[in-house]
């Protein structure tokens, strides 16, 4: 049974939550340009006023509610992830292109100074007397190996660089997962205590979530009570309830100058995730560290490896002005090796000498221990190729084995080398960093070796050597063709990283307008609600305006 | 979908930054002038450009290349033009000359207009082009015709031995200087009649070369002998220099043995021919041939018969060679006892240069050959390649390899000193390096047959084949063998002089000469045909050049890269000219035509001896030398025309990879430009409706 009183609560009811309605689309508007903010909504609920009746009457806002999908959400997380790695990879292509750029700056560039070298040759064929063509030559061979420094030194800086970058991302990463973890606290405060949906707090969280992946690959979901958990690709959590796990560097132990990413578990112990991070931004600058530059560096290193046994070798057969023979033009490649750190037993790679640059090649070796023994046994594997160079080979503390034009010394420190124990062999491996003209040329160009015999007259060692021009020498290609096949490569790889990521860019577009459309402010529609809101605010006043009407009617029968 | 403000925003400023990022390229792109900045721009592309860059500077450089080779080409037709004109100039005074009313004093006059065309040939022999000597082979840094006057003693023998006369006092004077006696002290060396060797004579001549401005020198000597049947030697039935030579004798290789087993002192025996025997003194010293009578085998020599029952002695002395920078003159009373002849001995010269081609490149893998060799026409050489008989002596053009040892550190790390002092021959040298103990290589003639090869031949080599000299030593380093390498060691190339036991197959570099025909000299009133045709060796070129009728000796030249015929008879020039239509002359390098140096100066003898039928007999020689010359013109013509044909190639090329490299790289200006005039039209229009639609709200019709 109504009563004039239950009239008035329910006009002051729909009055509240009309102006509360009201707030929320105020609140929208406010946050119309706010990224991340998803729109709310005030959802009414018809509501009974009297205890006594079951008649239902007037209305509540029971709560304010978020649009929101889990689904679009995760998927522009994945999107960004990706449109930041392959963005990043872009960025770097884009300086690597610029080492190689021989369009733009061919003054210094590989390209020129590898061709004046050739011609350099041919000059003092034209004049294989003239110790001024001589000096010439030496300068021109000097700026080939000036361009494969710098080259090498430029691709190596990159590399240094990105080690560097790493370690600011992944502080940025630990501080997001900080972040993210004390949100999963804040929510779970605010929601179990209050009973309210912590809308802002949510927006928060995913904004940051969104920040996060655009650096690593995750993946996420939320316990029933409300939380979030962040697992890295591989399952391993970086935020599980209220805990983070920071990510850090430590150096890889086979190679001094690059980090890797390590997990610090709960335990404090930590757990080597360099390769579980498969995208984001973090992703894009490891793909380009560990894949493209080593490989353009040892491409460099085999050009400059190349080059210096292929002059050398026809330079030192000639003889110079002054008689001399077997000059080298270059400084001699030199072999390097290392033993892994992950060896077992304590076996060194004693001395590692080239006693036939002819023999040489430009593979990597590998020496893995086969057997105990004793006597142990060992391997030698060519790694470019993958062939077997020599099987079962004996294993004796000191003594010398031959193979590839090297001669190879393994000796230990008393533990014999254990089954599994691998040396690694280059005899290409930082060249391009050491190539230089041979000291001694510099200070007696007449030891230049023009003549392929003993006569002052004879260029036909200086034609040779220019020939070397057009001669397959690489892969079947020349020199030049060689570099420029390179500098091509590099252009494909940033032409494609570039197209990726503006592929990339457009599904990340896609993606976000379709969350926008779902969660995006629309001031249009908010206007209307102001309008359906101030109208049902006005009809709320008008029902107590009759409400106070009828009493007022009540009253004067009384009177 | 519903489309939210920030949606409508965010999408409008993306399409304005794609129309931005289109312009600027636009922009970039008619702003330079180029298509291609980057190489990620157009990867593909950008290989070309650089590849085709590449191909243009190279054309370019060509270019110098050509020039010089032009230069070089050019300076060679002057010289051959010139050498050209003095040959007819030679044959135009020869033919005055042959005029029948000159008298000797007239044709002392030409003679010495010829030496004046000696002197510009010289001078032709030695142009030079760029600080590089024309016609020197490879030795381009110095010289290569060194003007001397030089002359060669008869050799001289005595039967019975010890009555060969020496000088006396006043024998001989040479510039008018006299010329001591020779006394037996005079050389140590000779057992019999040591005051006459050749050894003697150039002691005694050398004690005024202060004076007379004449050096002599004892060459070789030898005496050769022809066997007529073999047949064991024992007892004093063969003694040479006083010692026997005994032995089972078979053949001339069991003779050579037999001799060189009786260890004479300076004496060396060695064979060209199944029935020869050559011995040898590289020291000059007389050679005494002996025998009781008492060989009962019935070994025969032509001309010495070890089993003749008569007791014989015979002498051979030496060459003695004497050399001057200037002509110089001999007379005395008697200079036939040190085997001169009075009269003057004019310039000659020595050539010092090397066959050796120079080719420069004068297009993409087109090289060509830009010098001419003076082998070809001005000074004959007979180019012996090496073998193993080839004497130590006669290596680096006759200067010899220094006694001495080689250090040798083989593959495996061993090392050794071989002390090749003892070593005479080249074979000897390869002997002892490959019996080298402790060592395993294995040295050999090279293929090229120019030098010596040093193999390594162990299967597990650990390090580079070394070989170097011993400390302050140079005889490693003559050798040519000097290196550091991962392989065989192949040596540089000896360069032997001519001797007498170079086999004419090794002649011309190794391909050698076939088989000789016969030659026709002309000396005096003597025309006489030889038949070279059994000779195998220079010697035996030689040996029977000197017994033939036409009373001339033939000689090693003083340089030892060819022969010299001379008369024996003091007022006669000896030519050597071919007989019919036949090559032996050229191909011994004693015809005259490639040898245009030397057969001027035989000119101006026969003009000064006033021998007319020499003058007659160089015509020929003078034709051949311009036949020569006209061919090698030909042949620079040639050469010529294959330049400009590269040049005009290269030329097409540069033009054809020009346009390529444009066509690349160069932007299309019309497109570019119509392309940012379609993009300004879209920037614009994108602008406009930005405008519009933000102003469009449901605000504007609340008002």
């Amino acid at each position: 049974m109504g009563t004039l009183a239950a009239i008035l609560s329910t006009g002051q009811q729909a009055l509240l939550a009309q102006q509360t309605a009201l707030q929320v689309a105020g609140h929208n508007i406010a946050n119309v340009n706010t990224p991340g903010y998803s729109r709310e909504r005030a959802v009414f609920t018809s509501a009974a006023t009297s205890t006594a009746n079951v008649l239902r009457s007037g209305v509540s806002v029971d709560e304010v509610t978020r649009a929101y999908d889990r689904f679009i959400t995760s998927q522009v997380n994945v999107a960004s992830s990706n449109f930041q790695s392959t963005q990043t990879q872009a960025d770097l292509l884009g300086q690597i292109e610029t080492l190689f750029n021989d369009l733009d700056t061919p003054e210094a560039g590989l390209s020129e100074t590898l061709h004046a070298l050739f011609q350099g040759f041919a000059g003092l064929a034209q004049q294989p007397q003239d110790l001024a063509q001589r000096h010439v030559l030496l300068h021109q061979g000097e700026a080939v190996a000036g361009a494969l420094q710098r080259l090498s030194a430029g691709l190596r800086g990159l590399q240094r660089e990105r080690n560097e970058a790493l370690g600011d991302e992944l502080a940025r990463v630990n501080s997001l997962t900080a972040q993210v973890a004390e949100l999963n606290k804040q929510i779970r405060q605010r929601e179990v205590n209050t009973n309210h949906h912590a809308n802002t707090l949510r927006d928060q969280q995913d904004a940051l979530l969104k920040r996060l992946a655009e650096k690593v690959s995750i993946t996420t979901f939320t316990t029933p009570t409300g939380e979030v958990t962040v697992l890295l690709n591989g399952g391993r959590p970086l935020v599980e309830g209220h805990q983070s796990f920071t990510l850090t560097t430590s150096l890889d132990p086979d190679d001094g100058k690059r980090l890797l990413v390590v997990l610090q578990d709960a335990q404090g112990s930590g757990t080597e995730v360099t390769t579980s991070i498969r995208s984001g931004s973090i992703y894009g600058l490891l793909a380009i560290r560990d894949g493209v530059l080593p490989r353009l560096i040892a491409q460099v290193d085999r050009l400059a490896a190349q080059l210096t046994t292929s002059v050398n070798q026809l330079h030192s057969t000639g003889y110079g002005l002054d008689g001399t023979t077997g000059q080298n033009f270059f400084v001699p490649r030199q072999a390097v090796g290392q033993a892994l750190a992950a060896n077992a037993g304590g076996g060194t790679l004693q001395q590692i000498a080239i006693f036939d640059p002819t023999q040489l090649t430009l593979d990597d070796y590998r020496l893995t221990f086969a057997s105990a023994g004793p006597p142990a046994t060992f391997d030698i594997v060519n790694a470019t190729t993958g062939a077997i160079v020599a099987a079962g080979q004996t294993y004796t503390a000191g003594a010398t084995f031959r193979f590839a034009g090297l001669a190879v010394t393994l000796n230990d420190n008393g533990t014999p080398p254990q089954p599994g124990d691998t040396f690694l062999l280059s005899t290409t491996r930082n060249t391009a960093q050491h190539i230089a003209v041979h000291p001694a040329l510099l200070t007696a160009p007449q030891q230049v070796a023009a003549a392929q015999t003993p006569h002052p007259g004879d260029n036909a060692n200086a034609l040779a050597l220019a020939r070397l021009q057009e001669a397959p020498s690489l892969d079947g290609r020349t020199f030049a063709a060689f570099y420029h096949t390179l500098v091509a490569d590099v252009g494909v790889a940033s032409q494609q990283a570039t197209g990726l990521a503006e592929q990339q860019q457009a599904v990340l577009t896609y993606l976000d307008n379709r969350r926008e459309a779902l969660a995006g402010v629309s001031l249009d529609e908010e206007l209307i609600d102001l309008i359906r809101f101030q109208q049902a605010y006005n009809a709320a006043a008008q029902l107590i305006r009759t409400a106070d009407e009828l009493g007022r009617t009540v009253l004067d029968l009384v009177r | 979908m519903r489309i939210t403000t920030s949606v409508i925003y965010n999408t409008t400023v993306a399409n304005l930054q794609k129309h931005n990022a289109r312009l600027l390229r636009a922009y970039a792109e008619s702003s330079s002038g180029l298509r291609l900045h980057r190489p990620s721009d157009d990867p593909a592309g950008t290989r070309q450009v650089l590849a085709l860059r590449d191909t243009l500077a190279s054309l370019d450089a060509f270019k110098t290349s050509r020039a010089k080779a032009q230069s070089l080409l050019q300076g060679t037709e002057t010289a051959l033009q010139d050498t050209e004109a003095l040959l007819l100039r030679a044959k135009a005074l020869a033919l005055r000359a042959l005029n029948d009313t000159l008298g000797p004093a007239q044709r002392a006059v030409i003679a010495q207009e010829v030496g004046g065309l000696f002197d510009q040939a010289l001078a032709l022999g030695n142009s030079v082009i760029g600080g590089q000597y024309l016609f020197a082979g490879q030795a381009t840094s110095r010289p290569p015709f060194v003007a001397s006057a030089t002359l060669a003693s008869t050799v001289r023998s005595a039967t019975p031995a010890g009555t060969l006369a020496g000088l006396e006092d006043d024998d001989l004077t040479i510039n008018g200087v006299s010329i001591r006696a020779t006394r037996t002290m005079d050389d140590p060396l000779s057992t019999v009649d040591a005051a006459a060797s050749a050894r003697a004579i150039a002691a005694a001549i050398n004690e005024v070369a202060a004076s007379t401005g004449v050096q002599a020198t004892a060459a070789p000597t030898t005496r050769s002998l022809s066997v007529l049947y073999f047949g064991d030697l024992a007892g004093n039935a063969l003694t040479i220099n006083g010692v026997p030579v005994t032995g089972t004798i078979t053949d001339a290789a069991s003779l050579v043995a037999a001799v060189n087993a009786a260890g004479i002192p300076g004496v060396f025996a060695a064979s060209g021919a199944p029935n020869n025997l050559t011995l040898t003194a590289p020291d000059g010293r007389n050679i005494e041939l002996a025998t009781d009578g008492s060989a009962s085998s019935g070994i025969e020599f032509f001309g010495f018969h070890p089993g003749g029952g008569v007791a014989l002695r015979e002498t051979t002395t030496g060459v003695v060679l004497l050399s001057s920078e200037a002509p110089f003159t001999l007379g005395g009373r008697n200079p036939g006892n040190a085997g001169f002849t009075a009269g003057p001995v004019n310039l000659t010269a020595h050539f010092q240069g090397d066959n050796q081609t120079i080719t420069q490149a004068i297009g993409t893998g087109q090289t060509l050959r830009v010098n001419v060799l003076a082998s070809q026409f001005l000074a004959a050489d007979l180019q012996p390649a090496v073998d193993r008989s080839t004497p130590l002596a006669s290596l680096r053009q006759g200067r010899g390899i220094t006694p001495g040892s080689i250090a040798i550190t083989d593959r495996a790390g061993n090392t050794v000193t071989v002390d090749v002092s003892s070593a005479i021959t080249v074979g000897d040298v390869i002997d002892l390096i490959t019996a080298a103990p402790g060592v395993d290589v294995t040295a050999t003639v090279n293929d090229a047959s120019t030098g010596i090869t040093i193999v390594d031949n162990n299967t597990a080599p650990r390090q580079n084949l070394s070989i170097a000299d011993v400390a302050g030593g140079t005889t490693a380093r003559e050798l040519g063998l000097v290196a550091h390498r991962p392989g065989a060691v192949v040596g540089a190339p000896l360069a032997p002089q001519l001797t007498l036991t170079t086999p004419l197959h090794l002649l011309y570099g190794g391909r050698g000469v076939g088989t000789l025909g016969s030659i026709h000299i002309t000396n005096g009133d003597r025309e006489v045909d030889i038949d070279l045709s059994h000779a195998a060796t220079i010697g035996e070129v030689l040996a029977t050049i000197t017994t033939s009728t036409a009373r001339v000796q033939a000689t090693l030249n003083a340089s030892g890269t060819g022969l010299d015929v001379r008369s024996v008879d003091p007022t006669t020039v000896a030519i050597v000219t071919e007989v019919g239509s036949g090559q032996t002359a050229a191909a011994l390098g004693i015809q005259g035509g490639n040898g245009i140096v030397k057969t001027l100066s035989l000119l101006q003898e026969a003009l000064q001896k006033n021998d007319t039928r020499a003058l007659n007999a160089l015509l020929t020689s003078l034709d051949e030398g311009l036949r020569n010359v006209s061919t090698l013109q030909a042949d620079m013509g040639m050469r010529s025309h294959t330049l400009t044909a590269a040049e005009e190639t290269e030329a097409d090329l540069a033009l054809h990879v020009t346009e390529l490299l444009a066509a690349i790289q160069d932007s299309d200006i019309a497109e570019v430009l119509t392309r940012l005039t379609q993009l300004n039209t879209g920037l614009q229009a994108a602008l406009a409706s930005t405008a519009r639609i933000s102003q469009t709200s449901l605000l504007d019709f609340l008002r």
